[in-house]
């Protein structure tokens, strides 16, 4: 969010230099934009409601994910909401998911329903690993046929092909 | 406790949904199978602006109004009459254990003259306010920022018009204000000021007023599967929801008209949280995980109904006829492959649209839609999509054109889903299916309704509501 507001606020100055400094001013305008294109990534809440619907599949969830990049973004603490979500996970998914985009503090087993109201610092590490881990560029892919479903500026692309209905 | 509800006079049918929607979120217990109690200001027509409405606290009554799109204020009443000698009778019997507490010597207070369907000058104003010395107000008076807004509301008999009754008759109300509606709202989320725009983008009114229906708020996670632009989301983001959103279309969904002009861009322009998940998808084939139920406390869309809009669904029309085998895409050209489709009917896609609802929204959770439906002059009644697991709650209709309408649908879950409930919908929906066909066949909706052409003409209709010649009333506004 720092960053991102840096470039907005440069990009705000410069815009009232004289002309002469376009090329550069425009050069700074995408690095702009390209930061701000970062900010929003599919994320594990997501990846754990998702599975390849391909026509036969059996082995359909979870998609493993190829991750090219991933990034951190800080999300609001909501822990009415976090309870609400931690009845509906899949816990080994969101585990797997988030070890594949390089964060492994979540415990291997689902922890009690009690350690929600009990234990903040286990509900932090689950709202960290379910909002605030982010995919980059990268893939879903189908544990059994290996059918890629590409994320591309954060949106998962989950339509299939003719031959896969 | 009954309070003075005061509308603003637009969207007629939307108004007491949208006060019983908010009271059930604002903790107002109301028992099963029942609804708010409403009543009317004496030989009031249903469409007047004035209602009375029972609340349990004046502290939801506030709530409401402050959420609320179409209340213009709550208030208490004081006294009522259609003379101001009978006003004057009215107010002395009212219990000072009730008046005095803001009349105080220590309070600010301020009173404000309202008019309806009549115009009343300054000086006449002054005079209806230094008649009412018979109050003992102790306070000071201060314009900007009273601690107690008073309000006396005057209106005589109005018109008749278009051969529709009149709506209000002479009546004189007076009453502390306890709650009024932050209109301010409109004007920030208009979507003339919105950075990414689609031809169906929801106006900002009708996305707020669903929003509210849908009950969203902080904590909660609302979903629309055919988000478009996002604009119903950015509403309930609004709201404070967390928000989730699929479509077909990439074109819409991911590329928007550039970098920074998309469904994100929508919610960052408002400083609103971003949704915590956008999708492509197609709602006819949803890649749900198997088990996954419950997730979402509502649902919220405008499906894809008409021409230019339309529906479309994966598999492309020969192959979903059965006439031709699918293409096998090449290897080579599987990424950047573009899927065809075919179309989506109407009754499919709510069919669809309420499975998904009746599996994945929690339990009391809504379900809030758009349905078209073709205006029957007979007043023959209109069948609405059903499903066993939901109740109907609210129905508000939107007159679009001489014969087409569109009608706001809140249904909430009542029933667990399971798969014996997903037969029994099947079976329904085959006799909806069956029924609505018929229907269709002397409407042709599917060209007519939800093109953007209507859509526009409603919003110039809805701004035009100050006319003093209004060509419809009711929920025709
Ligand atoms: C009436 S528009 C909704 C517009 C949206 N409310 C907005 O504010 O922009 C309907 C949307 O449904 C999408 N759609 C059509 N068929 C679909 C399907 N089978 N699954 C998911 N989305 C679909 C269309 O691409 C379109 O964006």
């Amino acid at each position: 969010m720092s960053i991102i507001s840096h470039h907005d606020t440069c990009v705000f100055h410069l815009r009232r230099q004289p002309p002469r400094h376009f090329a550069f001013l425009a050069h700074l305008l995408l690095v702009a934009q390209r930061e701000r294109e970062r900010r929003k990534k599919m994320r594990l809440i997501v990846h754990n409601m998702l599975s390849c619907n391909i026509k036969g599949v059996v082995n359909k969830f979870p998609l493993l994910i190829e991750a090219e990049k991933v990034i951190e973004k800080e999300v609001d603490f909501n822990p009415d909401f976090l309870r609400h979500m931690f009845a509906k996970i899949e816990w080994k998914a969101l585990v797997d998911g988030a070890r594949s985009m390089g964060y492994s503090e979540l415990p291997d087993y689902a922890p009690d329903t009690a350690a929600l109201d009990s234990d903040e610092s286990f509900l932090r590490k689950f709202h960290h690993a379910l909002l605030e881990l982010h995919l980059d560029e990268g893939s879903i892919v189908c544990p059994e046929t290996g059918r890629k479903f590409s994320v591309n500026k954060g949106i998962p692309n989950m339509l299939l092909h003719e031959d896969e209905v | 406790m009954w309070f003075l509800c005061v509308f603003y006079h637009r969207l007629l049918d939307f108004r007491k949904p949208e006060v019983e929607a908010l009271a059930e979120l604002f903790g107002e217990e109301i028992a099963e199978n029942e609804t708010l109690q409403w009543r009317l200001p004496e030989h009031h027509h249903n469409d007047t602006p004035f209602h009375f409405v029972q609340l349990s606290s004046e502290e939801i009554a506030q709530n409401i109004a402050k959420r609320s799109i179409l209340v213009k204020g709550m208030y208490e009443l004081w006294g009522e009459g259609t003379c101001y000698e009978e006003l004057r009778d009215s107010i002395k019997s009212y219990p000072d254990s009730r008046k005095l507490p803001f009349l105080t010597p220590g309070s600010t207070f301020r009173i404000s003259v309202e008019t309806f369907g009549k115009a009343m000058t300054f000086d006449e104003q002054k005079d209806r306010i230094y008649s009412l010395t018979y109050i003992p107000f102790e306070g000071k008076v201060n314009l900007k920022n009273p601690d107690h807004n008073f309000f006396l509301m005057e209106m005589d008999e109005s018109e008749e018009n278009n051969g529709l009754p009149p709506i209000v008759q002479r009546r004189i109300f007076f009453g502390r204000e306890v709650g009024f509606a932050d209109r301010k709202l409109l004007p920030t989320f208009q979507l003339k000021s919105r950075n990414y725009l689609g031809p169906t983008a929801m106006d900002a009114e009708m996305a707020f007023l669903m929003a509210n229906q849908a009950k969203a708020t902080s904590g909660k996670l609302v979903y629309d599967p055919f988000v478009g632009t996002g604009s119903i989301l950015v509403s309930a983001a609004r709201f404070g929801a967390m928000t989730m959103g699929a479509d077909i279309d990439i074109r819409v969904v991911r590329d928007g008209r550039g970098p920074d002009c998309n469904v994100w861009s929508n919610f960052k322009q408002y400083g609103l949280p971003m949704p915590v998940a956008l999708l492509r998808m197609d709602n006819n084939l949803p890649p749900w995980r198997s088990g996954l139920k419950e997730i979402f406390d509502a649902i919220i869309c405008d499906p894809p109904y008409g021409v230019r809009a339309g529906g479309r669904k994966s598999g492309g029309r020969k192959i979903l006829r059965g006439t031709v085998d699918p293409y096998t895409v090449p290897e080579d050209k599987r990424t950047d492959h573009i899927p065809s489709t075919g179309a989506y009917s109407l009754v499919e896609c709510v069919h669809d649209l309420l499975n998904l609802a009746a599996r994945m929204l929690v339990m009391k959770g809504r379900l809030v839609f758009f349905f078209p439906v073709l205006r029957d002059e007979n007043g023959g009644e209109v069948k609405f999509p059903e499903h066993p697991c939901f109740k109907l709650v609210a129905v508000s209709e939107q007159i679009l054109s001489s014969r087409y309408s569109r009608v706001l649908l809140t249904m909430v879950k009542v029933e667990p889903y399971s798969e014996e409930i997903e037969e029994a919908a099947r079976l329904m929906h085959l006799e909806f299916r069956e029924n609505h066909l018929k229907w269709l066949e002397d409407g042709n909706i599917h060209s007519s309704v939800f093109k953007p052409s209507d859509a526009s003409q409603i919003h110039a209709d809805s701004k035009t509501f100050k006319d003093p010649k209004p060509k419809y009333r009711g929920k025709y506004v």
